[in-house]
């Protein structure tokens, strides 16, 4: 039976590309460290029942609730016009000034949340669609259709027009 | 450069310089939370028990919806030996071929179309490894290329965008024939599957190669999905953004209606996400310019994802807007028959 010891070692070696994982799918380093803490938190429930390797169980856990985290409720429909900034965007406008993807990073943050979690795990994970499938709990299918959706979205965002980046489907 | 790569790319270069984790704060937050959890599963459980008590003395009503025309055969209508969908997406197809690769590694159709909304579908009946594309030309002009796997690829046609692909790019005039040429191409490494030249070599396996041109077609003649006799309770795609400035949920502000809201053009720009578990239409607008005529075509949750509401995005309509300006965002539903659709209007929350 794996102890606290076993995880603590495991999130030691495993939880940073977790966490880039987790990343690239909220596009916040700090959501994503309370992303993953989350999922880590859901297989340290279920530690004693998993398999040798958690690793599989903790990236299914990390993009399934990526992919229901609900957006913030709204009680009424009163639309104030005039929202406070949150300071901690306005640095990096430089950044994406000198960025030749930024425009890119962009438009994959346009994405709907799972044809930007297929992408990831495709692109970033390394998964065939057989595993994003398994993890995603859709079918083979499904993943199909939605990076094909995804990459089609990508191609005809305005944004990415005048420097088309992207070729061909899938 | 190919898609792939781009990607792959831009992902590696994002996660780089990643900030260290603080592994004991995360091995004790994270079973913080495990605690918290805990007590939520424990909280939850009566509160089911009482749902499930109050439950069994609720009249259910009939499921609306069911009792519904059975499906129409249209909608199960296909081609090419059964791979595609002579129905799809809102459009019908226009033409189509399938080849087998033994046989040969080119095949070509001719279409006419009435319109330059139109979409480019693949499938292969086995998974085609991905060094291997079907790349297609029109009216021999280059023009995409993709993987071939089980599954239907399609390009999109609903963005405008196409319309001037294909008339100036690819010299297609709407009432004149028209051809869509499928090769297999195996690109070198850093070679555009467009420019690659057709593969003649070994393949691993004889896969049937089907492709096809779809338009739309009037709404009274598109067999749209019957309801599903389970449907899963409706829950919004999830998005990504920040504040809100408005937010529509169909059970709330009705099934099909029209909302408007106004707001100042924040620096980052705005967005309006789009939500649907059910067939139906949305139109946005933006001080009354359409900048989006979406359509959901089946039962299944899927969202259209951010639309950028930013000078730069809405210029291709028109639109000469600048931050500070103040915008009205008009969001019209259609022809849904269930209130399952959502929609949000939020500032940009745009993170490096």
């Amino acid at each position: 039976m794996a102890d606290r010891a076993e995880f603590a070692a495991f999130v030691a070696g495993r939880s940073p590309r977790l966490h880039r994982t987790a990343f690239l799918l909220t596009r916040d380093w700090a959501l994503a460290e309370d992303l993953l803490q989350t999922a880590l938190a859901k297989a340290w429930l279920a530690w004693p029942r998993l398999e040798a390797d958690p690793e599989p169980y903790v990236r299914k856990v990390l993009v399934n609730t990526y992919a229901t985290w609900w957006r913030r409720k709204w009680r009424g429909e009163t639309p104030t016009g005039e929202l406070p900034d949150r300071a901690d965007l306005r640095h990096d406008d430089v950044l994406h000034a000198v960025d030749s993807r930024g425009d890119l990073w962009d438009a994959v943050g346009r994405l709907p949340r799972r044809q930007r979690a297929v992408l990831v795990l495709r692109y970033y994970e390394d998964l065939s669609d057989a595993q994003v499938a398994e993890l995603l709990g859709i079918s083979v299918g499904t993943v199909k259709s939605q990076a094909s959706k995804a990459l089609a979205k990508l191609r005809l965002d305005p944004a990415l027009a005048t420097a088309p980046v992207l070729n061909g489907g899938s | 450069m190919s898609a792939d790569t781009e990607l792959r790319d831009l992902f590696a270069q994002r996660t780089d310089g990643a900030p260290r984790g603080d592994v004991v704060e995360r091995v004790a937050g994270s079973q913080r939370k495990a605690r918290a959890i805990r007590r939520q599963r424990i909280a939850g459980g009566a509160a089911l028990t009482v749902l499930a008590v109050a439950a069994a003395v609720v009249v259910v009503p009939g499921l609306p919806g069911r009792d519904r025309a059975t499906d129409l055969p249209a909608d199960k209508q296909t081609v090419a030996h059964g791979l595609l969908p002579v129905y799809r997406g809102g459009g019908k197809v226009l033409a189509a071929a399938d080849f087998r690769t033994a046989a040969t590694r080119i095949s070509s159709i001719t279409f006419t179309p009435t319109t330059y909304v139109l979409s480019v579908a693949t499938t292969c009946d086995k998974d085609m490894p991905s060094d291997y594309m079907v790349s297609y030309e029109v009216n021999g002009h280059e023009a995409m290329a993709g993987s071939c796997s089980i599954g239907v690829s399609a390009s999109s046609a609903q963005w405008g965008q196409d319309r001037a692909m294909w008339q100036a790019e690819y010299g297609v005039t709407l009432g004149q024939p028209a051809t869509l040429t499928a090769r297999i191409v195996r690109p070198a490494k850093g070679e555009e599957p467009r420019h690659a030249a057709t593969y003649d070599g070994a393949l691993d396996k004889d896969y049937r190669v089907a492709f096809a041109v779809y338009q739309p077609v009037p709404l009274a003649d598109y067999p749209l999905p019957s309801k599903p006799a389970h449907l899963d309770p409706w829950q919004p795609v999830g998005h990504d953004h920040g504040s809100l400035y408005a937010s529509y949920d169909a059970a709330r502000v009705g099934t099909n209606t029209t909302r408007s809201t106004t707001l100042t053009l924040p620096p980052l720009g705005a967005q309006v996400d789009l939500s649907a578990g059910a067939p139906g239409r949305f139109v946005v607008a933006v001080d009354g310019t359409t900048i989006l005529d979406w359509s959901s075509w089946t039962w299944d949750s899927d969202g259209f994802g951010g639309i950028a509401l930013d000078p730069t995005a809405l210029a291709p309509y028109g639109l000469r807007l600048k931050a500070g300006q103040r915008i009205t965002v008009t969001i019209t539903t259609s022809r849904f028959t269930e209130p399952r659709w959502s929609v949000d209007v939020s500032k940009t929350n745009r993170v490096r």
